[in-house]
């Protein structure tokens, strides 16, 4: 069975599971199914979120167990995603912890606001939103001026996390917003490792991914 | 040289790291921080985002209660309690409960939690939005305790654990808010008796400074 992810590629939590599922050399077939459904609930995912992830051995959901499944079940193929060493094992598990905790509220609030009325951001939302996200993202980039990855040197998990994140932030942006991640030198330059891989090259090609083309 | 946690073992998060350690038949010292000391310089060397815990291990600095958790079943692999198990599939129903609580079941008991612990008079609406989401999810962990013993499946884990502090913290400071979503649950309330009946649980507990947050300010 080919790899099924139930998802959208509106959602960069569908995209970090097929980032990952791409990572590892392996296929998927993206799927989607309504989530309010009895099938969905009762098979799948009964929170009614998406992404649900299925292959031959396992039905999971939440997308950073299932990276972390696919990381794992095919830790023999394709790139090493959880770290080579404890250290960097412990340190891919706490970057994973702050993109939940620190990294999304700030994220989605900001994107959010900018979503809902392009032309005219609601500025008393996204303003408190930006500045809280450019706090975050000083100390992602002390974090990226001492270490090539958020791990160490080791790309991982912690770095598949956020690729569709800062996808998105670019695609919905205005040149001046931009300036939040160009006028992080460390911050803009991994960007530009983790987008310029081919997994992710081959995930945004995908002809289902014609939501952020620009 | 043994581990270090820096922080405060009234907060539900060092608990975790704390509880983990003891699981695991380790020790640690605790490097006191409360308020205005995680914001020193010295403090946010070690975790910019100005929380705690700290785990210290040599020249290991992890931050994140969770991740410090990891690291600590990670390390001491083999002995104590076994809290991530080794098949893939159990490994990975317990990651699914791991983010549901930090998702899911967190968040509105956080918010409940925050109103009592900061606020002089607790804003009833915001604490009656977050019961409501949390009674949903724990419909879900009713069903799920209803097939098994534990959350991943008949055997404790990490994700049974990362529970423990906040179902706590959560009883203390509302014992009718805990009965009406807890006890009201055959399953829950069990797995709640079962998981708070563990000697790791009942040490870091049967210290005062535990259960003590009156040195929080109210506005």
């Amino acid at each position: 069975m080919t790899i099924k992810i139930y998802g959208s590629f509106r959602s960069p939590f569908s995209m970090a599971v097929a980032l990952a599922v791409y990572e590892k050399d392996q296929e998927f077939d993206l799927l989607m199914m309504d989530v309010k459904s009895p099938e969905y609930l009762n098979n799948f995912n009964p929170f009614g979120k998406i992404p649900s992830y299925q292959d031959d051995d396992i039905t999971l959901f939440e997308s950073k167990a299932i990276m972390r499944y696919v990381a794992t079940k095919f830790a023999d193929q394709g790139t090493p995603l959880l770290g080579s060493t404890i250290v960097e094992q412990a340190l891919c598990n706490q970057w994973l912890e702050v993109h939940s905790h620190s990294f999304i509220p700030p994220m989605v609030e900001t994107g959010l606001a900018i979503i809902r009325n392009p032309q005219q951001p609601d500025n008393s939302v996204l303003k408190p939103a930006l500045e809280k996200l450019s706090n975050v993202l000083d100390i992602y980039e002390a974090r990226l001026s001492a270490s090539k990855y958020l791990a160490g040197d080791s790309y991982t998990l912690a770095d598949v996390t956020h690729t569709a994140f800062f996808y998105i932030f670019n695609a919905i942006t205005d040149d001046e917003m931009k300036k939040t991640i160009t006028s992080r030198p460390h911050l803009h330059a991994w960007i530009q490792d983790i987008i310029s891989r081919p997994a992710w090259k081959k995930l945004a090609e995908r002809p289902e991914n014609t939501r952020y083309k620009h | 040289m043994g581990l270090t946690v820096h922080g405060d073992i009234c907060s539900p998060f060092v608990k975790i790291a704390a509880m983990t350690i003891y699981e695991k038949n380790e020790d640690f010292e605790l490097v006191f921080a409360r308020l205005s000391l995680l914001k020193t310089e010295e403090f946010l060397a070690k975790n910019p985002f100005g929380r705690m815990p700290v785990l210290e291990d040599g020249d290991l600095v992890v931050f994140e209660s969770r991740a410090v958790a990891r690291y600590v079943e990670a390390k001491f692999e083999g002995q104590g309690t076994p809290l991530m198990p080794a098949n893939l599939k159990e490994q990975a129903l317990v990651n699914i409960w791991a983010e549901v609580e930090s998702q899911s079941f967190c968040p509105p008991v956080w918010a409940i939690c925050s109103q009592f612990l900061s606020k002089k008079v607790p804003d009833v609406s915001v604490i009656e939005a977050s019961r409501e989401k949390l009674e949903k999810v724990l419909d879900i962990y009713e069903i799920q305790l209803s097939k098994r013993k534990y959350l991943a499946g008949d055997f404790f884990s990490l994700a049974d654990l990362f529970h423990i502090p906040l179902l706590h913290i959560l009883q203390c400071l509302s014992e009718d808010i805990f009965r009406s979503v807890i006890n009201s649950r055959t399953y829950v309330h069990k797995w709640h008796q079962d998981i708070t009946n563990r000697p790791s649980w009942k040490r870091i507990i049967s210290v005062p400074e535990a259960s003590d947050w009156s040195f929080l300010p109210k506005v």
